[in-house]
């Protein structure tokens, strides 16, 4: 048992619901979700995000537009759907119900 | 010194090394291809590039204008290896993937296990087997005329070494067995579907409701989709298709070239002269050339050309191959060239030392009444003398001319190339008319080999002997020597043919029986006037 990668398990799992969260309320171009994600030392590479992104996008959770830019090329940011803002808030309740959890097992 | 490239990735324009480029280039390579089955993988691709392209610009200032090595490597750290771009599929197996892993199986040299140049263990590597036996295998076929030391170079040349990481993971890949290949094709077609499915439809959508110009540019794009989809579906058939024509070549080269090594190398170089048929080579060669520098200039004549099939046949199966150098393609055009000049001046010459036939007649009169006390035979007797000597000697002839070796064991060129033709003559003499003739460059060259033949017969009583054979040197070579004799007898005399002549008698004896040439010496024959030999044994009934 690797426990580097059951570490990057444990952050992949959460990275989805993290992701959505991040674009609760305002919407963001990939490297500005990445910032967060590397803040929250929750991203180690940044190639992981980009399937992910278009997986949800996929899923029609997440939509994205072209939107021009001062410093550069066109930005394409992403924005919840309206599932994505249901899903989300399932999400968060599995969350908070399974953080709980946790928190009893090894207090 | 570094030379710079000027690529555009994801819209922005980059200078950057050569050799920054070939890394960033294999590491998108890398992790297409373990994005390939993923759904939207373009898509995924594309959003890596736009990230890589940001990356760079922070990268740049304006006194740093050029991405190097080192920034490609730090970005690679940042993004992460083709493996961290994998969706674990036990958390998200809402839309399971069709497949586990994405690796094909590349052919590259092992250099951490290598004893040489790491071929063996590069193929162990592609077929899944312990590189043992293949070195084994090189070993024994080391035995069998050194052909492995040659294929072992060959492969040594244009197979690549795993350097990166990336190869050494496509050299331990999957093997490349049949579920891969379906794999493969089914890869191909679902990465032509995505295209399908991901086409900008919205764009062409929303153009249209824009109007104007911008419907023709949309119209524009919509048509490039569905041309490059099509392109996509006719280049992933050709893809299949070329692979087993690829494998199709490899075959017909890699056995061409091997026979020829064995047919042409071992004769000419390892001298077989024991080989049956090697002897006569001397005789046939008009170029005088030595027989070995024949064998190179064949083998390089037509091996190169197959040398070539087996090359395209290895870079279409195998893309990752070795380009072959300009001076390697010219200096090997060349030396083909060269060849097969060579080739073509000789065939012209050896062509030539055949091309005019020449002969010399002589006519000898053996009984003739016009010479005081000679009496014309009524009866002939014909009989052949074979050579004591050489019918102990066991030939092996070619055309009717072989090399044996006189009792003093000396070479002569001995032939049974003779015949003797019945004719009739209205005068009272019995005459022998010899023609020996033989090929040549020229008449004279011709008609001087043709005086070289050796040849007797003799008469005791009235019985004629000729000899079977014809011998002459060997340095006259094999041009088609013969001997052609008339027996020109009067009209009514009476031939007793022996047996013994059945060999010799020729195709011009004209007899009323119709019968075969080797049969006549069984009965007694009169010459007719006509110059048909009239059967006086023959049972009449016959007819």
């Amino acid at each position: 048992m690797n426990i580097e990668n059951t570490k990057a398990q444990m952050r992949k799992g959460v990275l989805e619901y993290c992701i959505l969260s991040i674009l609760n309320g305002k919407d963001k171009y990939a490297s500005e979700i990445l910032e967060s994600l590397k803040d929250a030392k929750l991203l180690v590479v940044e190639g992981t995000i980009y399937p992910l992104l278009t997986r949800l996008k996929n899923a029609g959770l997440l939509a994205y537009r072209w939107e021009e830019s001062s410093a550069g090329p066109p930005r394409k940011y992403y924005a919840l759907t309206e599932t994505g803002r249901l899903f989300l808030k399932e999400l968060d309740a599995t969350w908070n119900a399974l953080k709980n959890a946790v928190q009893l097992v090894t207090k | 010194m570094n030379k710079t490239l000027t690529i555009n990735l994801a819209n922005s324009i980059f200078n950057i090394d050569e050799n920054a480029y070939q890394a960033l280039q294999r590491y998108l390579e890398a992790v297409k291809k373990y994005l390939t089955g993923t759904q939207g993988n373009e898509e995924i691709l594309a959003d890596v590039e736009a990230r890589i392209s940001e990356l760079f610009s922070e990268k740049l200032t304006p006194e740093k204008q050029v991405i190097v090595l080192q920034d490609v490597e730090q970005i690679i750290q940042v993004m992460g290896q083709p493996e961290d771009y994998s969706i674990d599929e036990d958390i998200f197996d809402e839309a399971p993937k069709t497949k586990t892993s994405t690796r094909v199986k590349k052919l590259y040299r092992d250099g951490d296990q290598k004893l040489m140049g790491g071929v063996c263990s590069g193929i162990g590597h592609y077929l899944s087997i312990d590189p043992l036996w293949i070195r084994l295998l090189f070993i024994v076929f080391l035995f069998g005329g050194g052909f492995s030391v040659i294929t072992y170079i060959i492969l040594w040349a244009i197979v690549p070494e795993a350097t990166t990481t990336a190869q050494k993971l496509d050299m331990q890949g999957e093997a490349a067995n049949l579920s891969n290949i379906e794999k493969k094709i089914k890869e191909g077609f679902d990465s032509v579907s995505d295209t399908v499915k991901n086409a900008d439809y919205k764009g062409v959508e929303n153009a249209v409701k824009e109007g104007g110009n911008s419907f023709v540019k949309a119209l524009g794009d919509f048509i490039g989709i569905i041309f490059s989809t099509i392109g996509k579906i006719i280049s992933t058939i050709f893809n299949l298709f070329g692979k087993f024509i690829g494998l199709l070549l490899i075959l017909i080269g890699s056995a061409t070239l091997l026979g020829l090594f064995f047919g042409l190398f071992t004769v000419g170089i390892l001298d077989l002269s024991n080989l049956s048929g090697i002897q006569f080579f001397p005789l046939i060669n008009a170029s005088e050339l030595p027989i070995w520098v024949l064998s190179i200039l064949l083998f390089l004549a037509v091996g190169i050309p197959f040398y070539g099939l087996l090359y395209v046949g290895l870079t279409v199966v195998a893309k990752n191959l070795k380009k072959m150098g300009n001076i390697t393609k010219v200096s090997l055009f060349s030396i083909w060239f060269v060849a097969v000049g060579c080739l073509i001046f000789f065939g012209i010459k050896q062509a030539n030392s055949f091309s005019v036939r020449g002969n010399q007649i002589e006519q000898v009169s053996i009984f003739d009444a016009n010479n005081i006390g000679v009496q014309v035979p009524d009866t002939l007797y014909l009989m052949a003398k074979s050579s004591e000597h050489f019918e102990y000697l066991d030939h092996n002839f070619f055309d009717g001319i072989t090399i044996s070796y006189d009792t003093n064991g000396n070479e002569v060129l001995y032939s049974k190339r003779v015949s003797v033709n019945i004719k009739n003559t209205i005068e009272n003499n019995i005459s022998i008319k010899t023609y020996k003739s033989a090929h040549g460059y020229s008449y004279e060259d011709a008609k001087n080999r043709a005086t070289a033949l050796s040849y007797n017969m003799e008469q005791m009583g009235n019985t004629l002997y000729f000899e079977d054979y014809f011998i002459s040197a060997p340095n006259q070579k094999m041009r088609n020597q013969k001997i052609e004799m008339s027996l020109i007898i009067p009209n009514g005399t009476i031939v007793k043919i022996d047996p013994s002549m059945s060999e010799i008698m020729g195709w011009g004896n004209k007899n009323d029986q119709d019968m075969y040439r080797k049969d006549l010496p069984n009965e007694t024959w009169r010459m007719g006037d006509s110059g048909v030999l009239e059967c006086m044994t023959c049972n009449s009934s016959i007819d």
